[in-house]
């Protein structure tokens, strides 16, 4: 796969175009995606766009990174910040 | 009033869903040159099942092999339309979605539901943490994304399903240290012994033959802890308790059938335990309402062959053609119901452990409703479903139940021998942004006046 530059939280990393996004921070060592109502650390969890777990902001728009394929150049930033 | 920016296409058939049983269907209308389109809110076509990765196509049995046909003889074309949810039904049986974002209503003069099936948990204090995921997010990004989660993984729950994953997890590199099988090995080789099937089975034994090292039976988790950027399970059985310690923990308790939409569109929906819970109704030909059929897991979790079957006859129940096909179709789907009917029955946590399911875990993620507040409720005298999330808020998060009410739904048929009744759904079905959302209602309201 082709790699591809992405911005999170201001910082740029190196992911593979169209793999999931989720996956990208996973391997970018991103590891705690939001907080909780309860103010729990989550992270990815269903893996498969059901459980809303691994919500993030993409271009200003909130998604759910582990059915997101990477593109080039987008903007990521973690609900909480 | 503004006429609010929604294309409209109209279309003969729609199919709901682009995993096995849809993109079998698609296949037989693509031959058939019929007008229809397919919807499927992943980046890819071929379900969970195929996972789309051109680096990893495993074509180790003949059901992946005519998986991998489809896939590839439909995808790019103009009729697929991946990352497109389904967020609304209106009355009159349009329906709304969304494409990239852009929204549209789509007419069509039949609807095929095939939206697969998700994971289903038996929650312990812990399972929230980062570094325990579902058994089908290490496989999901093994597969599509090409990344091994972690260096080392226990997988725990029940059902085959759990072995595939482990050996995925080898094969990538990775290290197994244990798959804990909640049931007793006693009663699973009385079990493999009774129901032999063959293509499923020597994918068994081709799993068993690299992890049986690996298998621990009739252990199920305490509770889950982190532990130094590690996590710490306790297991317990029979009253003695082991710690072990890993990166990551993988969990997994069978599937449940994703019927939300198939509930929105009016389809009768049903409790099937045998099943694996809450499943749409359909005829033998696949047949739901005058206008709407069902195939795959969204009927009854039975995998990918039954997927497969299923797509082709509702496809042809569909264009009413085959009359002769169709009726070996249905029989050879009854054998696999059959099959998948003994699979999830004996793959399931039992009800004590249901109702043993300890206070302070979280059982609705999205709003960290706890068990004791469930508990509470019932004891208070909530019965139903409805007065439930009145009372606690579970299934009012964003993923709208979907992980939590099948959670809910077997601890109150343990509980008292009978499941509540369904979850009532609503539209939008997946969270979208209010706007667009307006737009949508607008548009309908706007198009009527026209009329």
């Amino acid at each position: 796969m082709k790699e591809v530059k992405i911005n999170v939280n201001g910082k740029d990393i190196i992911a593979k175009e169209g793999e999931m996004l989720a996956a990208a921070l996973l391997r970018a060592g991103y590891k705690r995606f939001r907080k909780s109502v309860g103010g729990e650390d989550r992270s990815l969890f269903c893996g498969m766009g059901i459980c809303f777990e691994c919500l993030v902001r993409v271009d200003g728009r909130t998604v759910r990174s582990c059915i997101t394929p990477v593109r080039e150049g987008m903007e990521v930033q973690f609900e909480e910040s | 009033m503004k006429r609010a920016d929604v294309e409209r296409k109209e279309v003969e058939i729609l199919i709901v869903g682009g995993g096995i049983a849809g993109i079998s269907a698609a296949y037989v209308f693509m031959k058939n040159h019929k007008d229809f389109l397919l919807v499927d809110e992943y980046p890819f076509i071929g379900g969970q099942y195929l996972r789309r990765n051109p680096e990893y196509q495993p074509k180790d049995t003949e059901t992946r092999r005519t998986g991998f046909r489809l896939e590839s003889s439909l995808e790019g074309g103009e009729n697929i339309w991946t990352e497109t949810p389904v967020v609304g039904c209106y009355k009159e049986g349009e329906i709304a979605v969304l494409r990239k974002g852009k929204p549209y209503i789509i007419k069509p003069h039949k609807i095929l539901i095939a939206t697969g099936a998700r994971e289903k948990f038996l929650p312990f204090p812990g399972w929230t943490l980062p570094d325990v995921m579902s058994a089908g997010a290490v496989q999901a990004l093994i597969k599509t994304s090409g990344y091994l989660p972690a260096k080392d993984v226990i997988l725990a729950g029940t059902g085959p399903f759990l072995l595939a994953v482990a050996y995925e997890f080898e094969k990538a590199g990775g290290r197994v240290k244990e798959v804990a099988e909640l049931n007793p090995i006693g009663k699973l080789i009385g079990f493999s012994s009774a129901i032999f099937d063959w293509e499923k089975g020597t994918e068994g034994i081709k799993y068993i033959a690299k992890l049986w090292r690996k298998l621990s039976y009739g252990w199920r988790i305490v509770e889950a802890r982190e532990n130094g950027g590690r996590i710490k399970v306790t297991f317990e059985k029979k009253g003695k308790r082991r710690e072990e310690e890993t990166e990551l923990l993988a969990i997994g308790h069978g599937f449940a059938p994703n019927i939300e939409f198939a509930q929105l569109c009016g389809c009768p929906v049903a409790y099937k335990h045998e099943l694996g819970g809450w499943v749409v109704k359909t005829d033998d030909e696949l047949k739901c309402t005058d206008r709407i059929y069902a195939a795959g897991e969204v009927t009854g979790i039975g995998g990918a062959r039954k997927a497969l079957i299923e797509g082709k006859l509702a496809a042809l129940t569909i264009l009413g053609v085959n009359e002769k096909e169709r009726e070996s179709l249905m029989k050879t789907r009854r054998k696999e119901v059959k099959f998948a009917e003994k699979l999830n029955t004996f793959f399931s946590p039992s009800d004590k452990l249901w109702l043993s399911i300890p206070d302070e875990t979280i059982i609705c993620r999205c709003e960290d409703v706890k068990m004791r507040d469930i508990r509470k409720a019932t004891e208070e005298g909530f019965v139903f479903t409805g007065e439930i999330k009145g009372a606690t808020r579970v299934t009012m998060g964003n993923c709208q139940g979907r992980i939590c009410f099948p959670i809910i739904t077997e601890f109150l048929r343990s509980l008292r021998g009978e499941p509540p009744e369904a979850m009532s759904i609503r539209p939008p079905i997946k969270p979208v942004d209010l706007g667009v959302f307006t737009e949508f209602e607008e548009n309908q309201r706007a198009s009527k006046a026209l009329e």
